[in-house]
């Protein structure tokens, strides 16, 4: 096996054309942001994902904190701030509303004010809650009101996911039969890893392959199977987790199978490991460090060693720069600014946004199907038909 | 000494077994059984043997073998194993898998030790000098604890038929490497329509058949299930080998490959401190070691040792496994000579064959974690059809295989 450079590997621009277009919308919009410093803050570049799109003004941040909220209002160029984001929603109408925070614990609460306030369009931070009970209030309430909501999985519009699908559509791998997603797998490795960044890459499973049909998991605990006892708070009111060792297979429509792999690694992992690899009947395409701006192709059904010199490098186009990146971005703010015009398109289009609520809570669903499996000690269909924390019944 | 070897059952499989009787140091290849006489003639120019016999229990009795090869198909197994131990061999070779059921490995392996017979289920890859070079590997720390294993089948024929032909030696290895499972948990599925390589739907008891009604060309391997296998198998802490790891395998109804180093089997061995990628088939295994945190496939450069002691490339021909089944045969010597165990003993294929009929068992459950060693030793598949009341499919009258060198006018 030979170490391939990106050059030795033969870099090849993709077709010119962008993989990610910006959804065109008409309207004007008046926007508000949530966030909570301290608690969550903005997530990752919610707070400041409206500002500067045409049409889109930011009329005021809500945050109990008032140094937190000074900032994203001059970030943002917006008058004014609020210390409680009900008073907000209530005086100031939005059309639109971020809801920022990572931490999960007020998210079901922000997002029904949000969805009851009479604003058309929700963009959350992921991943969406923490239970499905409190996933199907969100959705319920948006429903109810009338609300299109997108959650802020970027890598839905990143270019290298959707190259990678357009590939596959155009039959570059064959027949797609297998993908493999590894974990962050730093500090956070296993249960904190899946609900943090597990959210993305399984829902980027679903974005290639459709829902997924049944999981079975496997949770380990210092080498034994996860049992009572072993469940703890995630960090930052994310919920109930459990385990340092994660395995999980998932079964999607048409014969595809997905892995999930998360681990607390002795190497303190890191963005190396966080990727997922494609394969086909005729090939294999590697998105490899999500985010990363790049796409290999492998002409094999899945990597074989010893065969080296067969990695092709392919490079989508990048991005689309809408407005300049807030300091500080590390690469959300183009990413951000395409899932919020897509939103507000859907609004015009009375469409389904491309990251959808529907998309959050599936991968929160399967997030939660891993521990069901894990509990119950088998596959597991879904959709899941318990809606409670399925970790609850394991608290001692 | 020299050792007085007989094989039984001549079929295509029986060349490199020949070959390896004959090579084998302290031993003779004497006699031949096989109740078909066209093939027992043939094998028996063909091999340089005169003394054939239709009764194998005759042969051992009349030829005074100390040794008997076993190239049946896998039903046969049980009843030949245990007729020869009767008929007073003192090692046997079986092909794999040992059998078609947990009981009859249970009665075969019951018998051996009874009798003090030394049982060696014919797992060649086991003898691979590569694989004592991973085992060593592995337990001298070269990727830290072993955490994982990712395995992809071989593919060429249904996952149900691939259970007991190819992945036999998957998990044989496996276990090799990692020690025992404590359960499984799998899913098996069937092509729509028949269509095997496309969408996939739960396979269910009206699925179920032999082996040689899934695949014409395959062996007869008793009753099978599923295009297409995910199944996980979980191991608990255990001291000297790792501290609780998982084993994730796919198996596809892929396509035969076509000439050339294509693809095959791979199992990723994935430590805490490192990867060893084995590739290779039943006749080989390469081996590439990656020292340090895992990084993409590509970007990680096979480091250390110089394992990879085998010529890779297209060597996926059966006479390539000629040197495994010397080394199988030598084995057998030796540890009836030493009183033990052989490094692929009856109690390994016993082992593959739970692991086997563990997929099957929880796929009946419904995907349930099932315990290995299994509680019922009877078939799965059998049960699971009897449960619902339904008789066993039609096994296909298929005529014994011939050996290629057959004349024309005998097959006919």
């Amino acid at each position: 096996m030979t170490v391939l450079s990106a050059s030795e590997l033969g870099a090849r621009g993709g077709t010119g054309k962008p993989e990610v277009s910006v959804a065109s919308y008409r309207g004007t919009y008046r926007a508000v942001v949530i966030g909570h410093t301290g608690r969550g803050n903005y997530g990752h570049g919610v707070g400041t994902a409206f500002a500067g799109l045409p049409g889109v003004a930011v009329v005021a941040v809500a945050d109990p904190d008032e140094t937190g909220r000074r900032k994203v209002m001059e970030q943002n160029g917006t008058p004014r701030g609020y210390a409680d984001y009900h008073e907000m929603l209530s005086r100031e109408k939005p059309d639109l509303v971020a809801v920022g925070p990572r931490w999960l614990d007020q998210h079901e609460a922000m997002m029904v004010a949000a969805a009851e306030s009479g604003a058309k369009a929700i963009y959350c931070e992921k991943p969406l809650a923490r239970s499905l009970e409190e996933a199907d209030r969100i959705l319920a309430a948006c429903e109810v009101n009338g609300v299109k909501l997108a959650v802020s999985h970027q890598d839905r519009a990143a270019p290298p996911p959707h190259f990678a699908r357009r590939l596959i559509g155009e039959g570059r791998i064959g027949r797609l039969r297998m993908m493999r997603a590894y974990g962050k797998q730093d500090k956070r490795g296993a249960g904190q890893d899946l609900l943090i960044l597990g959210t993305r890459l399984l829902d980027l499973m679903r974005f290639f392959a459709g829902d997924a049909r049944w999981c079975h998991a496997r949770v380990m605990q210092e080498g034994r199977d996860a049992r009572p006892g072993d469940v703890l708070p995630a960090a930052e009111e994310g919920g109930w987790i459990a385990g340092d060792d994660i395995v999980a297979q998932f079964g999607f429509d048409g014969g595809v199978t997905g892995t999930y792999e998360s681990a607390l690694s002795s190497d303190g992992g890191g963005t190396p490991y966080f990727r997922m690899e494609l394969c086909g009947t005729a090939g294999m395409l590697a998105l490899w460090s999500i985010p990363g701006p790049d796409v290999y192709f492998y002409p094999r059904p899945y990597f074989v060693p010893g065969i080296p010199g067969e990695w092709e490098l392919l490079r989508p186009p990048p991005l689309p720069d809408l407005t300049p990146p807030p300091a500080g971005d590390i690469g959300f703010h183009a990413a951000n600014q395409v899932l919020v015009s897509d939103l507000l398109a859907a609004v015009e289009e009375d469409r389904e946004p491309v990251s959808s609520g529907r998309d959050g809570h599936a991968a929160v669903e399967m997030i939660l199907a891993v521990y069901a499996s894990h509990v119950q000690g088998g596959r597991i269909p879904l959709p899941l038909t318990q809606r409670s924390h399925p970790l609850e019944s394991w608290i001692v | 000494m020299v050792y007085r070897a007989g094989l039984i059952g001549c079929g295509g499989v029986s060349k490199n077994h020949a070959a390896a009787l004959r090579a084998a140091r302290n031993v003779a290849l004497v006699a031949l059984a096989d109740v078909y006489e066209p093939n027992l003639k043939t094998a028996g120019a063909a091999y340089g043997v005169d003394r054939l016999y239709t009764d194998y229990r005759r042969m051992i009795q009349d030829e005074r073998l100390d040794i008997v090869n076993i190239c049946t198909q896998a039903p046969q197994h049980a009843p030949v194993v245990i007729g020869a131990v009767e008929a007073g061999v003192r090692g046997i070779i079986c092909e794999k898998p040992i059998g078609v059921t947990l009981s009859e490995a249970d009665a075969m392996v019951a018998a051996c030790e009874c009798h003090g017979v030394r049982l060696a289920i014919n797992h060649q890859t086991r003898m691979i000098p590569n694989t004592f070079a991973v085992e060593r590997l592995v337990r001298g720390g070269a990727i830290g604890e072993l955490r994982a294993a990712r395995m992809i089948d071989k593919g060429g024929r249904p996952a149900g038929n691939s259970l007991m032909e190819m992945l036999t030696h998957m998990f044989d290895l496996l276990r090799t490497y990692a020690g025992d499972p404590a359960w499984v948990s799998a899913h098996l599925t069937v092509g729509e329509g028949g269509d095997h390589q496309g969408p996939q739907r739960l396979a269910t008891v009206d699925d179920i058949m032999f082996s040689q009604e899934a695949l014409s060309s395959d062996r007869d391997c008793g009753l099978v299930l599923g295009d297409r296998c995910s199944a996980s198998f979980g191991f608990a802490p255990r001291s000297g080998w790792h501290n609780g790891m998982t084993a994730a395998l796919e198996s596809y109804y892929q396509p035969r490959r076509s000439a050339g180093p294509a693809w095959g089997p791979t199992t990723e061995l994935l430590g805490t401190d490192g990867v060893l990628f084995l590739g290779g088939t039943s006749t080989h295994v390469d081996v590439h070691l990656h020292r340090g945190p895992w990084a993409a496939p590509g970007l990680m450069e096979s480091q250390g040792d110089p394992v990879n002691a085998m010529a890779p490339g297209p060597v996926s021909t059966h006479a390539a496994m000629t040197p495994h089944h010397i080394a199988m045969v030598e084995e057998l010597v030796a540890a009836i000579e030493e009183g033990r165990q052989h490094r692929s003993s009856g109690h390994d294929g016993r082992w593959a064959l739970e692991m086997i009929m563990g997929v099957y068992e929880s796929h009946r459950r419904d995907g349930a974690r099932v315990a290995v060693p299994l509680e019922h030793r009877d078939h799965p598949l059998e049960r699971w059809l009897t449960e619902v009341g339904r008789p066993l499919p039609v096994k296909p009258d298929r005529r014994v295989k011939t050996l290629q060198a057959v004349p024309a006018e005998v097959r006919a």
